[in-house]
């Protein structure tokens, strides 16, 4: 028995990770717009500093990485926290 | 309260319209009240497929403008006590406003158990309006390439909103091209999707479904006990699998297979 389905399960997860493929760059603008904004509220981040990588996996998995450089950690005052 | 649930594909012709029609009277036949909502502006074909296109007298539009009130647009078929069709408008250049769309199927909810919303084709302002009109997601596929790919797209769109629940079901399969791995199998489609599978409807040669709901016994389609599952699935939060392959399998099965290769 030829395993046609096989062949075609690889072309269909070709198709489909190449359709992600074309749209993480630009999620990866948009979303690490956000990112920095949540972390620079928690941290000094290093001017530049901040990268973001996002790229398919071969099953179609999306690996997502932000990097950063830190000055410090900043510490926020928690309500009641000094009185 | 009930539940929402739009049934979308991305991809024309893939079988929403079937699929919320068989879901609907499958689960009007476990007692349950159903609504069912036509959203397909301009190319309505739902109250064919119900046998009602006679009865139609208002439509959404009417509703949403005010010219009727909800009950007098709502189509009961006499066969099936608890299903229920508010039609959809009947010319094209109709547009809705999303809230209003979400106002009207927050009341439908409150009188029925389901709302099943049968959206267009397309990635585009219907989809839009059958989303936000519903709270829970079936996405429809066929064991093909382009609707697996559109539905991808449709996914990533569902997914970007907050749905108690988004699964899958595939429609067309076909037991004897899946055992002889000529199909894409219901496994293979849920490992590229990655979405919980809620039922598979196997290609069948009857698919009226309506008529083979009404004269079950008679006509014995294997499509009304796959849909029979796939609201079982629905009510009781189960994923139980329809299986489509059995027939094929085995020294009977080799000779269907064949037989259907024949013909
Ligand atoms: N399981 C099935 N077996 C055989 N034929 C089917 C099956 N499901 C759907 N069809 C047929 O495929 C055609 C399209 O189905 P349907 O109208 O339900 O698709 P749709 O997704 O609603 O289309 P549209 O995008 O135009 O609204 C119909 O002729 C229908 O009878
Ligand atoms: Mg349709």
């Amino acid at each position: 028995m030829k395993d046609l389905s096989g062949k075609v399960f690889n072309k269909a997860e070709e198709i489909l990770l190449n359709d992600k493929v074309k749209s993480p760059s630009m999620v990866a603008g948009l979303v690490s717009s956000e990112i920095y904004y949540v972390l620079s509220q928690f941290f000094e981040i290093q001017r530049n500093s901040f990268s973001s990588n996002i790229h398919a996996e071969a099953d179609g998995v999306l690996n997502i990485s932000f990097n950063f450089k830190a000055n410090r950690v900043l510490i926020k005052k928690q309500p009641n926290q000094f009185e | 309260m009930g539940r929402k649930i739009a049934v979308v594909s991305g991809k024309g012709g893939v079988g929403k319209t079937t699929i919320a029609c068989g879901l609907a009277l499958a689960l009007a036949k476990k007692g349950s009240n159903v609504c069912l909502i036509d959203l397909d502006v301009g190319l309505n074909n739902l109250d064919l497929l119900l046998g009602v296109e006679n009865k139609v007298v208002y439509d959404i539009s009417d509703v949403l403008k005010g010219k009727c009130r909800i009950s007098q647009a709502l189509i009961n078929d006499s066969a099936f006590e608890g299903l229920y069709l508010l039609p959809s408008a009947r010319f094209e250049e109709q547009s809705f406003d999303a809230k209003d769309v979400k106002l009207l199927s927050d009341k439908l909810v409150s009188m029925f158990d389901y709302v099943i919303i049968d959206a267009p084709a397309g990635i585009n302002n219907n989809l839009e309006l059958a989303l936000a009109s519903a709270n829970e997601v079936l996405v429809v596929v066929t064991p093909h390439v382009a609707s697996l790919r559109d539905a991808d797209k449709v996914i990533s769109i569902v997914k970007g909103k907050e749905f108690e629940n988004v699964q899958l079901v595939i429609n067309r399969i076909r037991g004897d091209m899946v055992v002889r791995k000529e199909m894409l199998s219901h496994s293979q489609i849920q490992k590229l999707l990655k979405l919980p599978l809620l039922g598979v409807i196997p290609e069948s040669d009857d698919i009226n479904i309506y008529s083979s709901f009404k004269f079950e016994r008679i006509s014995k389609s294997g499509s009304v006990d796959a849909f029979m599952v796939l609201a079982h699935n629905i009510k009781s939060d189960k994923k139980i699998l329809f299986d489509y392959t059995s027939k094929y399998k085995g020294l009977l099965g080799v000779i269907r297979r064949n037989l259907k290769r024949s013909i």
